[in-house]
C-alpha cells in the first residue's frame, strides 16, 4: 500500500482530466470555508473581478455593492464611471501593490499623493483615471470622490465577511518621487509619461508575497472575521514592458501569481485560493473559454467558472443559517396569509 | 458633460433615494437597503390584502390610508422624508401594492369559473379575467394612478413565484400578468425578476425564498430588487 493508492480519482491526471468532458471536470476546488447567503462578500482586482459581483447576486448572494452609483445617471454613465464593477469604485486593481495602497490610504496607514493630473481645465486622479471620463472640475471634487472610495472601503472591509480579491499583473509602473504605485502606466490613459520619474517595475514573487500579506493584514487588522478568496485572473496581459515576448511576460506574471495565490493559502486559514485561472486557460479547455484574440473570456467561460465556485461552496459546510421554526410550516396549507401580517410586524422588531 | 455632483455618490447618508411603500413583500426590499446602507425611508404598511380594494382616500393631492395604523406609517415616512403628502415627494415611489397575486388568487375565489375542476380553455387569457382582475385590485391601480397624475416616478416590484396551498397556480400566474400589464399602462415602471429568480418550472428558487413560509421572498430576492432599482436610476 503506497499514499497513492489510497487517492481519489480527482487526483490523477488521466481519471479527473484526460478522460472526462472537459464541462464535466469537478472537485477542482474545495472551499476552506463556508459563505453564507447572507454572508457579505466584496469583489475588487483586476478586470476578470468584475463578473463576480453580479454572479454573486443573481445566485443569492450577499455581494456588496459599497459604493453605488448616485441616483440619476443612466446605465452607460454608471458603466463609464466603473459604478457597480467592483465593490469600490477603484477601478481595475491590478497588483497586490496596489491593493495594499488603497487599503492604506482608506486607514490611514500613509496618506495619498495630492497630486492631480489635468487636462484641457479638467482635473483627473492619477490613482484611477480612467473612473471619472471628464475629469472633475477641481482637485477639491476630485479629492472629494476619492475620499468618498476610501470611506467606502473603511466602512465594507470592517463590516465584510470575505473579500474576494482577484489577481491581475506583476508589471507596474513606481512613481520616484512619492513610491506609490500607479495602476496604469501614466500617459496611456491619462497624464505624462516623465522617463526621470516613472519606473517600470515587474514584482517578484517576494515582493507580491510582501504586498498581499500586508493587505491582508491591514484588513484583518479592523476586521479580524475576514475571510479573503484570492483568484487569479485568467486574462493575459495586453502588452508587456519587460521588452520580452508578451506570452513569456504572461506566464511569468500568472505564475508568480498563482504561487503567492497558493502560498498565502497554505500560510493562511483566513485565506483560500479559488482556481478561475487553471479553469479558463487549463489544458482540457483548449482556450475555448477565450474569444478570437485568445485573450477575452467569453460569457460562456465566465459561466463556467461561476458555476465551478457555486457548485464548490453548495457542497461546502454550510454555516448556521436559520431555520424554520417549528410552528410556521413551510409547506403549503390552507390560511397562510397570517405570514404576510407577520412579516410586516417582523419587519418593525428591532432586535 | 454631467456635473461633478452627480458622478459622485452623496456622502449625506440622510438623502433617501426613495420612498418604499407596500405590502409584506416590500419587507425584503427594505431589509437588503438598509443592509447595504442605501438610504430610503419606508417598507411595509399591512399584509397584501388589504391594498387591493378600499384602503384610501384621497385628501386633496394626498391619500389617507383608511386603516389608522398605516396611515400613521405613511405619515412617520413623510416626516422623515421632510414633506407633508404624497404630492410634495421629490423621491421615486416604489410600491408592491395590488401585487399579492397569491391573494387574488386564492382558489375558491375562482370555483363559479370552473367547468369540471377547470377553466374553459381561452379563460385565462380573456378580457373576463383581465376585467376580474382589474376589479379586484381596482384601488391599487388607483393608487398608483393617482401617484403618476402627480408627477411623481413610480416603480413597482412582481412578488415572489411562490403560490401557497390556498392560491391556485394558474390563476397566480395569469393575474399577476394582469396587474403588470395594468402598470405598464399607466406609466409604472416593474420590476420584473421571473426569468433570474425561477426554476425551469417557473417556480421561485429556494435561494431566493423565505425559508420560514410559503409566500415570502429570500433577503437575496429582496437584493436583486434592490440592485435592479439602483439600476434604474433610483
Amino acid at each position: 500500500m503506497n499514499p497513492y493508492q489510497s487517492l481519489p480519482p480527482r487526483s490523477f491526471w488521466r481519471t479527473a482530466v484526460a478522460e472526462p468532458d472537459p464541462r464535466d471536470i469537478t472537485g477542482l476546488w474545495t472551499p476552506k470555508f463556508a459563505l453564507g447567503h447572507d454572508d457579505v462578500i466584496l469583489t475588487a482586482g483586476s478586470c476578470f473581478a468584475r463578473h463576480i459581483g453580479r454572479a454573486l447576486l443573481e445566485r443569492g448572494m450577499n455581494w456588496r455593492d459599497a459604493e453605488p452609483a448616485p441616483p440619476g445617471l443612466t446605465p452607460a454613465e454608471r458603466e463609464a464611471r466603473h459604478y457597480g464593477a467592483f465593490s469600490f469604485r477603484t477601478g481595475n486593481i491590478y497588483t497586490a501593490a496596489t491593493l495594499r495602497q488603497w487599503l492604506s490610504w482608506a486607514f490611514g496607514e500613509s496618506a495619498p499623493p495630492q497630486e492631480v493630473w489635468q487636462d484641457e481645465g479638467r482635473f483627473f486622479d492619477p490613482f484611477r483615471p480612467a473612473v471619472e471620463p471628464e475629469g472633475y472640475a477641481s482637485p477639491e471634487d476630485l479629492a472629494g470622490a476619492r475620499e468618498r472610495t476610501l470611506t467606502a472601503i473603511r466602512g465594507a472591509v470592517a463590516d465584510a465577511d470575505c473579500l474576494v480579491f482577484t489577481l491581475g499583473l506583476t508589471e507596474a509602473w513606481l512613481d520616484r518621487v512619492d513610491g506609490t504605485v500607479h495602476p496604469v502606466c501614466p500617459g496611456t490613459v491619462r497624464g505624462t509619461f516623465d522617463a526621470e520619474r516613472h519606473a517600470f517595475h515587474n514584482f517578484t514573487f517576494a515582493e507580491v508575497h510582501r504586498d498581499l500579506s500586508a493587505a491582508v493584514a491591514l484588513a484583518r487588522a479592523v476586521n479580524p472575521g475576514l475571510r479573503v478568496l484570492l483568484t487569479v485572473s485568467p486574462v493575459p496581459l495586453t502588452a508587456t514592458a519587460t521588452g520580452g515576448h508578451a506570452l513569456t511576460a504572461t506566464t511569468y506574471s500568472k505564475s508568480v501569481l498563482r504561487a503567492v495565490a497558493g502560498q498565502l493559502a497554505q500560510e493562511l486559514d483566513h485565506v483560500d485560493y479559488f482556481p478561475s485561472y487553471e479553469i479558463v486557460t487549463g489544458a482540457p479547455f483548449k482556450a475555448g473559454f477565450f474569444e478570437p484574440n485568445l485573450r477575452t473570456v467569453t460569457p460562456e467561460g465566465v459561466d463556467f467558472v461561476m458555476g465551478r465556485f457555486f457548485d464548490a461552496l453548495s457542497q461546502a459546510p454550510r454555516p448556521q443559517e436559520r431555520r424554520p421554526s417549528a410552528d410556521r410550516p413551510t409547506t403549503p396549507t390552507s390560511g397562510e396569509d397570517f405570514w404576510c401580517d407577520d412579516a410586516v410586524l417582523d419587519y418593525y422588531n428591532s432586535h | 458633460m454631467t456635473p461633478y455632483s452627480t458622478t459622485t455618490t452623496p456622502t449625506d447618508a440622510a438623502t433617501a433615494r426613495f420612498l418604499l411603500l407596500g405590502d409584506s413583500h416590500a419587507g425584503v426590499i427594505g431589509r437588503a437597503a438598509k443592509a447595504a446602507g442605501i438610504p430610503f425611508s419606508g417598507g411595509p404598511v399591512g399584509a397584501g390584502r388589504e391594498f387591493n380594494a378600499e384602503f384610501f382616500d384621497r385628501r386633496g393631492h394626498d391619500v389617507v390610508f383608511r386603516k389608522p395604523e398605516t396611515d400613521a406609517l405613511y405619515r412617520g415616512f413623510l416626516d422623515e422624508l421632510g414633506v407633508d403628502g404624497l404630492d410634495a415627494l421629490t423621491v421615486p415611489l416604489v410600491c408592491t401594492f395590488g401585487f399579492s397575486a397569491h391573494f387574488v388568487a386564492t382558489t375558491a375565489n375562482w370555483d363559479v369559473y370552473r367547468v369540471g375542476g377547470g377553466f374553459v380553455p381561452g379563460f385565462l387569457e380573456s378580457r373576463l379575467f383581465d376585467d376580474l382582475v382589474r376589479a379586484t385590485v381596482r384601488d391599487a391601480l388607483a393608487f398608483y394612478g393617482h401617484a403618476r397624475g402627480l408627477g411623481l416616478r413610480v416603480v413597482s416590484a412582481m412578488p415572489p413565484q411562490r403560490v401557497p396551498g390556498m392560491s391556485d397556480p394558474v390563476v397566480f400566474m395569469a393575474a399577476q400578468d394582469v396587474m403588470r400589464r395594468a402598470l405598464v399602462e399607466l406609466g409604472v415602471e416593474v420590476v420584473d425578476l421571473r426569468a433570474r429568480v425561477t426554476d425551469a418550472a417557473g417556480v421561485q428558487r429556494p435561494e431566493f425564498s423565505e425559508a420560514t413560509d410559503a409566500i415570502h421572498g429570500s433577503l437575496g430576492f429582496g437584493r436583486l430588487i434592490l440592485a435592479e432599482l439602483l439600476a434604474l436610476g433610483l
